[in-house]
């Protein structure tokens, strides 16, 4: 072994695991041939027995212990901020989601009931009120029998009622019966008459797109009068147009209403 | 080096066979302490703390700036402990690394500011026998201890941290090397040459004393 090498390996002679025994053999006995390097173990050695006395006089050393309860109040403070985003942001989870549940639901009850708001229409009084049934608009015999209401009335409530049971996919000129309610074609089957009422309304021309009604129904500009059957929920169930609207008589309604106008 | 090496970077638990199996990882320990374990944090700060707190003064001189150095290692874990990444090293490490990290923001500050006066360049002597860092402890500088400190403070930042890890805190090379985040042949070759340096200053010392006495 040369000077160099002795040198390269000096700091790691007596640090376990770095070198070979071997290697350390060869170091002090290097060290036994050149008094240079002798000398210089010596003082590496001395240093090491200064470091070491050093680092065993230090080695208690530790922070002062208010910094562990510094500490320690900190750790708690952040948990409990944390804890407390964590509820907040699970409580706000809930909200948003019952939002968005009353949202959706809305959205598909007032899809079920017609697409949602009604047209823009004047409302007239309530030509007439009837207290049918569904059972008994599908029953005619047992509907005629426990109607209340004038006959007129009740047949144009029945004949709607029948002409919507032939589904919501049947052709709307399909479902008009003879006395010219038509029945709307996305309202729902299952939806009570009882109470229902036939108003008459007058509403833009245009508006007729949204009961459905056919395109030749909505040509010419102005507005329209008609009579609606309405159930107890506001949920438009039939529609009839006034056929004499453009002439402005109205005997079709007081066909309908039996001389209730 | 010297004996009984304490496993000061390892996050394994000790090797004692009293404890063997017994101890939690310092991973496992970090694990229960982000879970809101208040006595898991405890426990890694008791068992990390000494050796953080003796890196910051031997490396600053100042028992205020190693108390607040220790106290930003362990902020620091508390605020977000989800910046240690395993896979990059050892949450010793890691601890360490956030201590250097401090102690030279530390010392940037210290020297932001230049004396203007008259005593500038005193100053400036003054920087330039400190290294790239501070000043050695005031206390007990005159028996072979102080000396000794002082010497190392001298010691330019970088072999400085490598003989206080490797010598002073009896960390292995890799250890160490985990701790200033480079590799091991760097670790070993600045710590030959922090000895080499330690031995000339402590040489130029002794020297003039001997010279005084012979006269």
């Amino acid at each position: 072994m040369d000077c160099d090498r002795f040198r390269e390996y000096l700091a790691d002679v007596d640090r376990p695991g770095v070198l070979t025994r071997e290697i350390c053999e060869q170091v002090f006995a290097h060290a036994e041939e050149c008094g240079d390097c002798a000398e210089m173990l010596t003082r590496s050695e001395a240093l090491d027995s200064e470091l070491r006395r050093l680092a065993a006089n230090d080695g208690q050393l530790q922070a002062p212990s208010q910094l562990e309860s510094r500490l320690i109040a900190v750790f708690r403070e952040r948990r409990a901020s944390r804890r407390r985003g964590a509820a907040w942001r699970y409580a706000s989870a809930i909200s948003i989601a019952a939002v968005l549940v009353l949202a959706i639901g809305l959205r598909m009850s007032r899809s079920r009931t017609g697409g949602g708001a009604l047209p823009e229409m004047t409302i007239g009084k309530p030509l007439v009120t009837v207290k049918p049934t569904m059972q008994a608009a599908k029953g005619l015999s047992s509907a005629h029998a426990t109607r209340p209401t004038p006959r007129s009335s009740a047949r144009q409530v029945e004949a709607a009622e029948n002409s919507r049971a032939a589904g919501p996919s049947s052709n709307v000129v399909d479902a008009e019966n003879e006395n010219g309610f038509i029945a709307l074609s996305d309202v729902d089957e299952a939806a009570p008459l009882d109470d229902a009422a036939v108003v008459q309304v007058e509403m833009p021309r245009a508006a007729l797109a949204s009961f459905g009604l056919p395109l030749e129904a909505m040509e010419g500009g102005g507005t329209v009068r008609a009579d609606l059957i309405v159930s107890a929920d506001g949920t438009p169930q039939a529609i009839r147009l006034d056929s004499q609207d453009e002439t402005g008589a109205v005997e079709h309604n007081s066909e309908a209403v039996g001389g209730n106008r | 080096m010297a004996s009984g090496k304490v496993n000061e970077g390892r996050g394994k638990p000790s090797n004692d066979p009293m404890n063997r199996g017994a101890e939690p990882t310092d991973e496992d320990l970090l694990a229960q302490m982000m879970a809101g374990s208040e006595e898991a944090f405890v426990r890694l700060y008791q068992r990390r703390q000494p050796a953080i707190y003796r890196f910051a003064l031997h490396m600053s001189g100042s028992a205020a700036v190693a108390e607040d150095v220790t106290q930003e290692v362990f902020m620091a874990i508390i605020r977000d402990a989800s910046r240690f990444d395993p896979a990059r090293g050892t949450l010793a490490g890691f601890l360490y690394g956030i201590a250097r990290n401090h102690l030279r923001k530390r010392w940037e500050q210290e020297h932001r500011f230049v004396a203007l006066d008259e005593d500038a360049d005193e100053e400036r002597a003054l920087v330039s026998m400190r290294g790239n860092g501070f000043a050695p402890p005031v206390e007990n500088q005159g028996d072979d201890l102080g000396r000794l400190r002082r010497a190392i403070g001298t010691l330019p930042e970088n072999y400085r941290e490598a003989l206080v890890l490797c010598d002073l805190q009896e960390m292995s090379y890799e250890e160490a090397a985990s701790a200033l985040a480079c590799p091991v042949g760097t670790v070993r070759s600045r710590l030959h040459r922090a000895r080499a340096l330690l031995l000339e200053k402590l040489s130029d010392e002794r020297r003039p004393r001997r010279a005084a006495v012979g006269e």
